[in-house]
């Protein structure tokens, strides 16, 4: 994929106030600010990058906002992923935490859903399965108030899955990347965000232009904030024209799944830690295809068959945490944004929220020139 | 044995497929033609949303229900092929709104996961306080009468477009049964003062987001004549138009406005591309006419068996009344000592 905008900048390398560099805009120059409004970099234009830039503004009073990243969509994981609203489990994330934020995920994608927006930003409503080959130990999981409608499938529903022995049946919501990630964008321009395509290697490069960054660089947190808990997990997953298809279908291990969009249906997938091959495997493709005809028959009828590829950011919890850097003389807030694995979309309008709260304490605590919050 | 089926909609096709699925192995020889003036995309079963659901209320005849249900399961037998798709065939979940409470439909057990709504859904909805939520099948009329014309033609079917005028025609052409599925205008061919057109309008929009069919009720205005928004293969349906006598063809522009502002509000998402509109009528009856008639022209005894009048609900019950039908037909050649074994079992 290509990674567009300006060369790497050795790292340590100090980014000049107005670079050279040619990029889409003028990287770092905008119209002269007010002295006190407060400059935030987002880096990171994935589905946290985004929705975190949308929630800024709303919460920071006179801020201006830069997403700075290698790749936009379609261009990015969160394009890869499917989009459908079931939490994953974060072993090391309280379990209020994350009912909580898949809780206001979950409405502010409703309200969405049942507007005239909500072709805009492709979102809707899907019902469907979640089957088990074994009694699941949680038969009913922290999530069930939240999605529509929960139940348990009745005897007659489970005939269609002879290999399972339980299933739960609702109705959740699905959060295309591709329509989502631009109508996203568009959000943030609209509240005077500017877009950069520039690959950053080192987050010092964005000090002094900017007073607090926002890390949303998902993996390449690695590099950028030195954290040896995110690795990749590796999901392939195909794209196929099944129309006909109106359910989700998912096997309680969350290996295989179906998952109908507006466009295309995806059927998946694997589960490979550590792995940051993005190339898709063909044996893998039918071994995917084949274990989705076997929950669903009817798609050896599918056509138009497209591989992707996405590494989800996976972390043992979700990283929301302010960190001040210090090096010599310099101080650079941080908000990290960043390690949400299989659960992106399910979380992330919650987790963008907290955020953006945090960067507003660190707005607040920047001290003069920067205005203290009247909030 | 000559067959000739009258009428190419749903009733007549699947009842000429059920008959010759029974009786060709067990007869010395069956010839069935199918005789129309309309096939598939111009017939009344082109034009409906194809959800599998009856009426509210209990039908008159008690067997109706067990026609239903029938079809259901035989539509549910055939999900878990591959050929699902090409019958125009699948699962589709939705929503059944309705102002106040009502009981639950003699069908909730039929199809699958019926429960109330609640509160949190029935918010979606502002103008309606109590729902129900079930999945059922989506079987399309048009993509379903190609795939029984190819089933047909396979079995050497024959087919002959032409308007038939008279019973008596087609009885001295030679047909040893007719069997009557000439649906709304069945009238034409024999009165029948319980048969009227019920007219519908429908506008296909493409909106591939929508998932679920929304079907809302007013009894003050009476079934199908309130909005409804029914998602198909490709294409969602929008309808909410029926009108008892009225047989105008045409597309009328007052029909289009309600159907189009009554979905719209019922679902704010709807901003989407119109792609075709049409009309077509629902043969609506008291009750389905399925039974035998004798004919008499000249010397020989024709028999009919009709089967027409399925109102809005077509789709949903025919297959049982395409067994009912293929009974009655074994009776007939009982009774002309026809058979070489027994007919197989249900």
């Amino acid at each position: 994929m290509p990674v567009s905008g300006c060369p790497a900048q050795a790292p340590g390398c100090l980014l000049p106030a107005f670079p050279h560099g040619l990029s889409k805009e003028a990287p770092f120059t905008r119209q002269p600010q007010p002295m006190d409004t407060v400059r935030i970099a987002v880096v990171g234009a994935g589905l946290m990058g985004l929705s975190t830039a949308v929630c800024i503004p709303t919460l920071v009073p006179r801020c201006s906002v830069t997403v700075i990243a290698d790749k936009f969509t379609p261009d990015t994981t969160s394009d890869v992923a499917a989009g459908i609203l079931i939490p994953h489990a974060y072993p090391d994330t309280p379990v209020h935490k994350q009912k909580q934020w898949f809780r206001e995920t979950f409405d502010h994608l409703f309200s969405i859903a049942n507007s005239a927006e909500a072709g805009d930003a492709g979102v809707y409503l899907v019902s469907g399965w979640q089957i088990f080959r074994s009694m699941p130990t949680e038969e009913v999981p922290f999530w069930a108030d939240v999605v529509l409608g929960f139940r348990k499938m009745t005897e007659a529903e489970l005939k269609k899955f002879p290999q399972h022995v339980f299933g739960q049946a609702f109705t959740t919501l699905k959060c295309e990347g591709p329509v989502y990630l631009p109508w996203l964008e568009k959000r943030v321009k609209r509240s005077g965000g500017l877009m950069v395509p520039q690959r950053i290697e080192d987050l010092w490069e964005l000090h002094p232009s900017f007073d607090i960054v926002v890390n949303c660089s998902g993996l390449g947190s690695r590099q950028l904030a030195g954290d040896s808990t995110i690795f990749p997990v590796r999901g392939q997953v195909l794209k196929v024209q099944a129309p006909w298809l109106k359910h989700f279908i998912r096997d309680g291990s969350g290996l295989t799944y179906i998952y109908p969009g507006t466009s295309n249906v995806t059927l998946g997938g694997t589960r490979q830690k550590g792995d940051w091959n993005l190339s898709p495997d063909a044996e893998i493709s039918r071994d995917i295809f084949s274990r989705c005809c076997a929950l669903e028959p009817s798609l050896h009828r599918a056509c138009d068959i497209r591989e992707k590829v996405g590494l989800r950011p996976s972390r043992p919890g979700i990283r929301l945490q302010k960190e001040l850097l210090a090096q010599d003389s310099r101080r650079l807030p941080v908000v990290h944004h960043y390690g949400h694995g299989s659960g992106g979309f399910s979380m992330h309008w919650g987790t963008a929220l907290e955020a953006a709260r945090l960067v507003n304490e660190c707005a607040q605590a920047l001290g003069s020139p920067a205005p203290k919050s009247k909030l | 044995m000559r067959v000739v089926v009258i009428g190419a909609g749903v009733i007549g096709l699947s009842t000429a497929l059920c008959i010759h699925d029974r009786y060709q192995p067990v007869l010395q020889s069956l010839d069935v033609r199918v005789y129309a003036d309309r096939f598939t995309p111009l017939t009344n079963t082109d034009v409906a949303a194809g959800l599998w659901q009856p009426y509210l209320s209990n039908p008159s005849n008690p067997q109706e229900t067990h026609w239903n249900q029938q079809t259901f399961d035989y539509l549910l037998s055939h999900l878990h092929s591959p050929n699902a798709a090409d019958m125009g065939l699948a699962l589709i979940s939705g929503y059944n709104l309705f102002h106040e409470a009502v009981p639950d439909p003699s069908w909730k057990d039929i199809v699958l996961g019926f429960r109330k709504l609640t509160p949190r859904e029935l918010d979606m909805f502002p103008d309606y306080s109590y729902g129900w939520f079930n999945t059922s099948l989506i079987l399309e009329g048009k993509r379903y009468l190609q795939w029984l014309t190819e089933r047909l033609t396979e079995r050497g079917v024959k087919f002959s477009q032409r308007k038939v005028e008279s019973l008596e025609e087609v009885a001295r052409g030679g047909a040893d049964v007719i069997i009557n599925c000439t649906g709304v205008r069945a009238g034409e061919l024999q009165p029948d003062p319980m048969l009227q057109p019920g007219r519908g309008q429908i506008i296909k929009v493409d909106a591939p987001w929508m998932k679920h069919f929304i079907v809302t009720h007013d009894p003050e205005r009476g079934i199908y004549r309130s909005p409804y928004i029914i998602p198909g293969i490709r294409e969602v349906t929008l309808g909410g138009i029926f009108q008892l006598g009225n047989w105008s063809e045409v597309n009328n522009i007052q029909d289009h406005k309600s159907i189009w502002e009554g979905c719209c509000r019922l679902e704010p998402t709807l901003k989407a591309e119109i792609v075709s509109e049409c009309t077509g009528f629902r043969p609506v009856r008291p009750q389905v006419r399925l039974e035998r008639e004798r004919l008499r022209f000249g010397p020989s005894n024709t028999e009919l068996i009709h089967n027409y009048g399925h109102g809005g609900y077509g789709l949903t019950i025919h297959w049982g009344c395409a067994l009912e039908a293929a009974k009655l037909f074994g009776e007939v050649l009982e009774e002309r000592k026809l058979l070489r074994m027994p007919p197989s079992h249900l």
